[in-house]
């Protein structure tokens, strides 16, 4: 491949039509993608924008402020365990000297693990709540909970992969300093690796929270067991559902009332909006963050 | 840091590497378990059913969603990392950023009010398919953008600057070498679209949702019944009966992902 790369076709001037056609269709494919995306944006907020208070304020029974509570309970529940043994393992498989043969074990599922379908995991999980029914009935009491391990769960080998990718983007160099003037593998690990790569592991955090925002069929499946999704959100005794799943039984379960349209909009707004938010604030976090020769 | 502390972290560090590594050979495992099961119970208690028609359909509309979407989102990566001006690009990036950090159920709801009441009349069973597939290769786009985007970012600078020290324009090192020489890597990138497309659920169940209630038509993919079906009536004898589903779209995923990984830990330059 790098040898015919390497090689002008000889021809390369003799087919202008190709060329052209080439270059017309990849600018015509940016272009209907950023026009798309624009028209998404207005269209989005034109609809949800009109019901925005009107849905904060009537919300007693089919709320998205309940739903917004439960959501940031899930990600309080969630975030701290996910972070903290998704970076432990993102080190052991970026770091040889940490992670020995666990690490290499990790480093061969990961080619494959974050690719794990979340209704395959919602099933999986579902399939070893329903077979026990100790399992049920705890599940059944504190719903919340089990949504949050089905979350962590799922987002465990996405953010693993990413801490080891940014992990590793540090030069080889960094580190064999710092073997060279002594330092132990963990010493070297925080004291060299983690700063350096401080603006990415920013960044997997906060793609991490908008992960675990947006996810919706894995947390839907678990929640199904402990209220059922027709009732989640009658009433405030019941479990409430995440915001993606209030979402989505508003959209798709039953039949779906056309007055709770505007409501649909504005919860799409909020979502999009929290998660654009995430997404700038993670750029700019990792800018101001970045250290002196990170980009080395 | 104390020899003690040092042994802890390394210690841990395994330890939560083994927990991952886990997660989705336990996930398979679970879903395997709940197969045999489901077989060792009655034999033939778990039918064959719609699964094979499900599977046709996930398949089908996986392929035509991941040829637009590959093919957009292979063209924005092109012209934000080769032919467009800088505030060009960063409107490209700006966009398909912005989709690839949709959630599902934002897409969802694009679906429902924007894409099922333009096709609610549309003639013929195979039209929610197809706007489906317009949904998931909307998502699916940004997946081969980041894909084709960081193998133009791997191909050595030497390359370009051999091509235009024959006298190559922009476009022609783009049509002529960079493309030609990256089709291993598109192509991977039109099969990991493939495989974002094949295993969704929520945006494509919400939209046969919508059509449903809208002209009654009953549609579905394999993770798309997976959802309903298991939401509707979480139970022992449901969930074996959508086990098969679930496995096959844990399978194809998998599979993809490492025909994928194989080509982009492939991608040397010596």
């Amino acid at each position: 491949m790098g040898v015919s790369a390497l090689a002008m076709p000889r021809d390369a001037g003799s087919r202008p039509a190709a060329q052209i056609a080439g270059g017309l269709l990849a600018w015509i494919s940016a272009i209907v993608v950023v026009l798309a995306v624009a028209a998404l944006i207005v269209i989005v907020a034109r609809a949800g924008w009109q019901n925005i208070v009107w849905v904060f304020e009537t919300e007693s029974d089919a709320g998205i402020g309940a739903a917004l509570v439960s959501t940031l309970a899930v990600l309080g529940l969630a975030l701290p365990p996910a972070i903290a043994l998704s970076f432990c393992a993102g080190a052991a498989a970026a770091e040889p000297a940490i992670g020995a043969g666990a690490g290499r074990f990790l480093a061969a599922t990961l080619r494959f693990g974050p690719s794990l379908p979340s209704t395959a995991l919602g099933l999986a999980a579902l399939g070893l709540i329903t077979a026990n029914p100790a399992l049920e009935r705890s599940v059944q009491a504190n719903p919340l909970v089990a949504a949050a391990i089905v979350l962590v769960a799922l987002n465990l080998p996405i953010m693993t992969a990413r801490f080891r990718t940014v992990m590793r983007a540090v030069p080889p160099e960094w580190r064999v300093a710092a073997f060279a003037a002594g330092a132990p593998p963990v010493s070297m690990f925080f004291g060299v690796v983690v700063p350096r790569a401080m603006p990415g592991i920013i960044a997997v955090v906060l793609h991490g929270v908008g992960q675990m925002l947006g996810e919706t069929a894995a947390v839907a499946i678990v929640l199904s067991v402990s209220t059922g999704v027709k009732f989640v959100n009658h009433a405030l005794t019941f479990a409430p559902a995440p915001l993606p799943v209030h979402l989505w039984q508003r959209l798709a379960v039953g039949h779906p009332d056309p007055s709770s349209a505007p409501s649909a909009a504005s919860e799409t707004l909020i979502l999009l909006v929290a998660i654009v938010v995430l997404r700038f604030v993670g750029r700019v976090l990792a800018r101001r963050r970045r250290p002196s020769g990170a980009g080395a | 840091m104390s020899p003690l502390v040092e042994r802890l972290f390394a210690w841990l560090g395994r330890a939560c590497a083994v927990l991952v590594a886990s997660v989705p050979l336990a996930a398979g495992g679970v879903l395997i378990w709940l197969v045999l099961r489901a077989l060792a119970g009655a034999p033939g208690a778990v039918p064959a059913g719609p699964l094979p028609s499900l599977i046709a359909a996930s398949v089908g509309t996986a392929i035509l969603a991941a040829l637009v979407g590959g093919a957009i989102g292979v063209g924005c990566a092109v012209t934000a990392e080769e032919l467009a001006p800088s505030p060009m690009r960063t409107a490209i990036a700006t966009a398909i950023g912005f989709l690839g950090a949709m959630p599902a159920v934002a897409f969802g709801w694009f679906a429902a009010s924007i894409v099922a009441p333009a096709i609610a009349n549309a003639p013929g069973a195979l039209a929610p398919y197809a706007g489906a597939a317009a949904i998931l290769a909307a998502m699916a786009a940004p997946t081969a953008c980041a894909l084709t985007t960081r193998a133009l970012r791997r191909m050595p600078d030497a390359i370009r600057q051999a091509a235009a020290a024959l006298g190559a324009s922009r476009l022609q090192t783009t049509v002529m070498v960079l493309i030609p020489a990256l089709r291993r890597q598109i192509a991977a990138a039109g099969l990991a679209a493939f495989a974002r497309a094949v295993v969704e659920a929520t945006t494509v169940q919400t939209l046969f949702a919508a059509l449903a209630n809208a002209n009654g038509s009953v549609s579905a993919t394999a993770t798309s019944w997976i959802l309903a079906s298991a939401t509707v009536a979480p139970s022992v004898s449901v969930v074996e009966r959508l086990a098969p589903a679930a496995l096959f779209a844990m399978l194809i995923a998998f599979g993809c992902a490492l025909l994928v990984s194989r080509e982009f830990r492939g991608l040397q330059w010596a």
